[in-house]
């Protein structure tokens, strides 16, 4: 079916769905309609704010409750939870009031670590008491503020994705309302009231589609939109530890294009057309305003243009007689070259990357020593065949295999044993994948357990429901669980399924990203298909290896949704390759096709005839 | 100012300001106070939260309440952490700890301080550890505060007391005591048939092997003693209470090894309060 075809029977649909329509409601729908055409983006976020506000609330509020994981971020707070009925099991209900509480030292850190639990979530619950208060609501802090904070997040990313996708408006509000409903499905939304740091991971990767997207509408990226990318990359890190796997595929995106110029030279005013498809922007002069006349005309005549200035003055004036020399020097330069029309990008990388270490650095040692825990003895020893073996492999004394399958606080647990210092000392995350790399077959298991963690989709163990509800103790939310039965339904063939859309989206999303012909937007699209792939991926391996199967069905959030993001994706994919014409007309402002043969930041960069760029225009 | 001039001072600013610049975030996002423990013998404290008394929360850096305000534990003594762990620049994990320092704190000594006898037990008052906080730990603090902590204490509700624990057991303190309604352990200050007098009696392998008559026997004639001790006087003097062995493997200890001496009510009915060293009062 194609885009005509699909367009006729719209419009037949909506023939027939305005004949239903009472007359009297007939002016008031024509308004909407209205509204909705001249600003479908705001009105697809207004529309999805309202869906994500009733599917949250309407018939009672559901969220997730707490499993104490919560305590660390809310004591930051200073509010503890609304007492509880004794006869009420704790994990049963959703529980969103808090009182005001007085956390002294370190009854508020990370698991009694000493050290505090960093989450940008902190900035979303802040909001939230700071409404409750101002709504006068009981309590310090009611989550169903959080909620409220969240539906309209959702609603703005939304409306957000929709102005920055390409394709016909159509196609647009289907792929948002795609990614709306994959937010909204009952294995994400519940989040949204709770006192976890998933909410704002969860609402990082949504703002990530769009800012990607404007990314790369360019052919030359501005640094006001590399900015951009990069402190959405870093709000959602920031969440969460485990997501700091997202550095995998943002580095590269942050680089994959070259930035606009920094330097503004004196006579630039507009881009040029060029005969043969080649638009550029014709500087006055490619140097800095330079007093002297003749200082200036031995510059141009020794620098070479497409460079920044302090960067031109290292490169060598000849290059070197010897061939080999020669093409190293060529190689060096054109490193150089590709470094320099991405300096922004380089900076704002060293930033991220700074930040992120940084922040994986002030992570509490007492969580690191848990999750190499559960690593170790309930990963690898406790799926074991052979646990003296893979004891002897880890370096760590015999005496430990009465632990294995242990949890950290079981009675079992190695951390009674004599030995635990050495296990703490000793047993690094360089051992745990050195131990993997000598027993690759053990990663069958291990992806096996994940993908059925990614198959349940979210913990059965905390109930979604508030105690006033009639729901029964622990009842899972069903509101809108699409995906989550679509998952269930996979579990059987989840090592088809679940890896295929994976590889497939990232294969596709790569097709689509080479395709030369194709706009920059269309290939964006690609770029951010390849990425989302990419990064559920990395994002599966970085929990099975360092999380392990400890609360796996919490942890593989991020992954559930990064697999749901795939179908809007894939289909926005398809409509940006639909939108591919090998006669089209560029775009001046988003579109400049490069000429085929040459590297595109080279070709983008340098102008078609150096002569013409160092005459004014 | 060039534009990319000012693009890199605004980055080196941000650079600085997130962490690389060796800034100390190290109280950022915990909880209020000077990190300081109260290591006082006798004072009180206020733990109002679950979480507060789990044994991974191990430090408690809040300022001490009157004992004569709501509290739920008071500190019995102070002892110094010695061996391996002491060692340690940075405080290891709490589990470590806790591994390490297993019986630092005498649940004798704490039964010192609640004034407690050979024939007393108590119920809902354990032993609480609380170690130095990091950077007390890291100033070379290296005790332990071992604490009173009573309850009873779950995740949804904990029991608060305004007044020291200091020979509580002495007076008769019902709550702290161990008393069962038909088969259902309580506390002495609710309505209870039976309450518990130690210690329990003790069987080798052999003895246990032999029939009931012999065990039964046994029992009785240990808990005649202990509960004329606890009582205050003979049971032959207190009609009202009658002597109500548990044999090893009586419902519901099934896998008991241990016999205990129950002093039960003669006509059966629920009661309160405790019968310790009520003497030849109450009776008939």
């Amino acid at each position: 079916m194609n885009g005509k075809s699909v367009q006729i029977y719209a419009g037949r649909a909506r023939e027939f769905a305005w004949k239903l329509t009472p007359r009297r409601v007939r002016p008031l729908l024509r308004g909407a309609l209205t509204l909705a055409r001249s600003e479908p983006a705001v009105s697809t976020g207004v529309a999805w704010g309202l869906i994500m506000l009733a599917r949250l609330f309407l018939g009672g509020a559901v969220g997730m409750a707490d499993n104490f994981d919560g305590h660390r971020l809310m004591c930051q707070l200073g509010v503890a939870p609304h007492p509880i009925p004794a006869s009420q099991p704790l994990w049963a209900y959703l529980t969103p009031r808090y009182d005001s509480y007085t956390w002294y030292g370190e009854s508020c850190s990370a698991g009694g670590s000493g050290q505090p639990y960093l989450s940008t979530e902190y900035f979303p619950l802040l909001l939230a008491k700071l409404l409750t208060g101002f709504f006068g609501l009981p309590g310090a802090l009611d989550l169903r503020m959080l909620g409220i904070i969240f539906a309209l997040c959702v609603a703005a990313a939304i409306g957000w994705t929709v102005s920055e996708l390409p394709g016909p408006m159509w196609a647009r509000v289907l792929i948002a309302s795609g990614i709306g409903l994959a937010v909204a499905d009952s294995a994400v939304a519940p989040y949204f009231i709770s006192p976890f740091s998933e909410p704002a991971a969860v609402l990082g990767m949504l703002l990530l589609i769009p800012a990607l997207l404007r990314l790369l509408g360019r052919e030359r990226v501005r640094v006001r939109d590399l900015v951009l990318v990069a402190a959405v990359a870093a709000w959602t890190i920031g969440a969460k530890t485990q997501m700091a796997s997202l550095l995998l595929v943002v580095v590269p995106v942050l680089l994959l294009r070259p930035s606009r110029r920094l330097i503004r030279h004196r006579g630039v005013s507009r881009a040029r057309r060029i005969p043969g498809r080649i638009a550029v922007r014709i500087p006055a002069s490619p140097l800095p305003h330079i007093p002297t006349l003749q200082l200036r005309r031995r510059l141009r005549r020794r620098l070479r243009p497409g460079l920044p200035l302090s960067l031109r003055l290292w490169l060598p004036r000849r290059l070197p007689g010897n061939r080999i020399a020669r093409r190293e020097a060529e190689r060096a330069r054109r490193f150089l070259r590709w470094a320099a029309v991405r300096t922004p990008a380089l900076v704002i990388c060293v930033l991220l990357v700074g930040g992120t270490v940084e922040f994986q650095r002030h992570q509490p040692r007492w969580l690191n020593e848990i999750t190499r825990y559960d690593d170790v003895f309930t990963s690898i020893l406790g799926h074991s065949p052979n646990v003296q073996g893979d004891l002897r492999a880890l370096h760590l004394p015999a005496d430990f295999a009465p632990a294995a399958g242990s949890s950290i606080v079981a009675d079992n647990s190695a951390a009674t044993l004599p030995d635990y210092p050495r296990f703490v000392h000793r047993a690094t995350f360089g051992d745990i994948l050195a131990f993997y790399a000598t027993h690759p077959l053990r990663l069958f298991g291990v992806a096996d357990r994940g993908l059925a963690g990614v198959a349940a989709t979210r913990p059965s163990y905390l109930g979604n429901y508030q105690a006033s509800s009639d729901a029964a103790p622990y009842e899972q939310d069903c509101r809108l669980c699409i995906a989550s039965a679509a998952f269930t339904l996979t579990e059987p063939f989840r090592w088809v399924v679940i890896p295929g859309l994976w590889i497939g989206a990232a294969i596709g999303g790569v097709r689509l990203a080479r395709r030369r012909s194709a706009p920059a937007r269309a290939r964006g699209v690609g770029v951010l298909l390849a990425s989302v792939g990419v990064a559920t991926i990395a994002q599966f391996w970085t929990v099975m290896l360092t999380e392990g199967d400890s609360d796996l069905e919490k942890h593989m959030l991020p992954v559930v949704l990064g697999t749901m993001l795939l179908g809007p994706l894939v289909f926005a994919a398809f409509a940006a390759a639909d939108q591919i014409r090998p006669a089209s007309a560029p775009d001046a402002e988003h579109d400049v096709p490069l000429p085929r043969g040459t590297a595109d930041e080279e070709a983008a960069d340098a102008p078609a005839d150096p002569s013409i760029a160092l005459e004014p225009a | 100012m060039p534009r990319y001039c000012r693009a890199l001072v605004a980055a080196l600013g941000v650079l600085s300001l997130s962490g690389c610049g060796s800034l100390n975030l190290e109280h950022v996002g915990m909880g209020v106070g000077s990190y300081k423990t109260t290591w006082t013998v006798g004072s009180c404290h206020r733990l109002d939260q679950f979480v507060e008394t789990d044994p991974m929360y191990a430090s408690d850096t809040s300022p001490p309440v009157p004992c004569g305000e709501p509290h739920q534990s008071e500190t019995y003594a102070d002892v110094a952490i010695t061996g391996a762990v002491a060692r340690q620049g940075e405080r290891p994990s709490p589990l470590w700890l806790e591994s390490s320092l297993r019986g630092a704190c005498s649940a004798a000594r704490m039964a010192d301080f609640l004034g407690a006898e050979p024939p007393d037990i108590t119920r809902d008052i354990i032993v609480l550890q609380i170690i130095p906080s990091v950077p007390e730990w890291r100033a070379g603090v290296r005790r332990v505060r071992c604490d009173a902590l009573i309850g009873p204490r779950t995740m949804e509700t904990l029991a608060t007391i305004s007044r020291s624990l200091r020979d509580i057991v002495r007076s008769p303190a019902a709550r702290f005591r161990q008393c069962r309604l038909g088969y259902t352990e309580v506390p002495c200050d609710g309505l209870h048939t039976a309450e518990l007098v130690y210690p329990a009696v003790k069987f080798s392998a052999v003895e246990l092997t032999r029939d009931g008559n012999y065990l039964l026997g046994k029992v009785k004639n240990v808990c005649r003693q202990e509960a004329a001790a606890y009582v205050g006087a003979p049971l032959d003097r207190r009609p009202d209470l009658i002597l109500e062995p548990e044999l090893p493997g009586d419902y519901p200890h099934r896998d008991s090894t241990t016999g205990y001496c129950w002093v039960a009510q003669t006509n059966g009915r629920p009661v309160t309060g405790s019968v310790r060293r009520t003497g030849t009062r109450g009776a008939a």
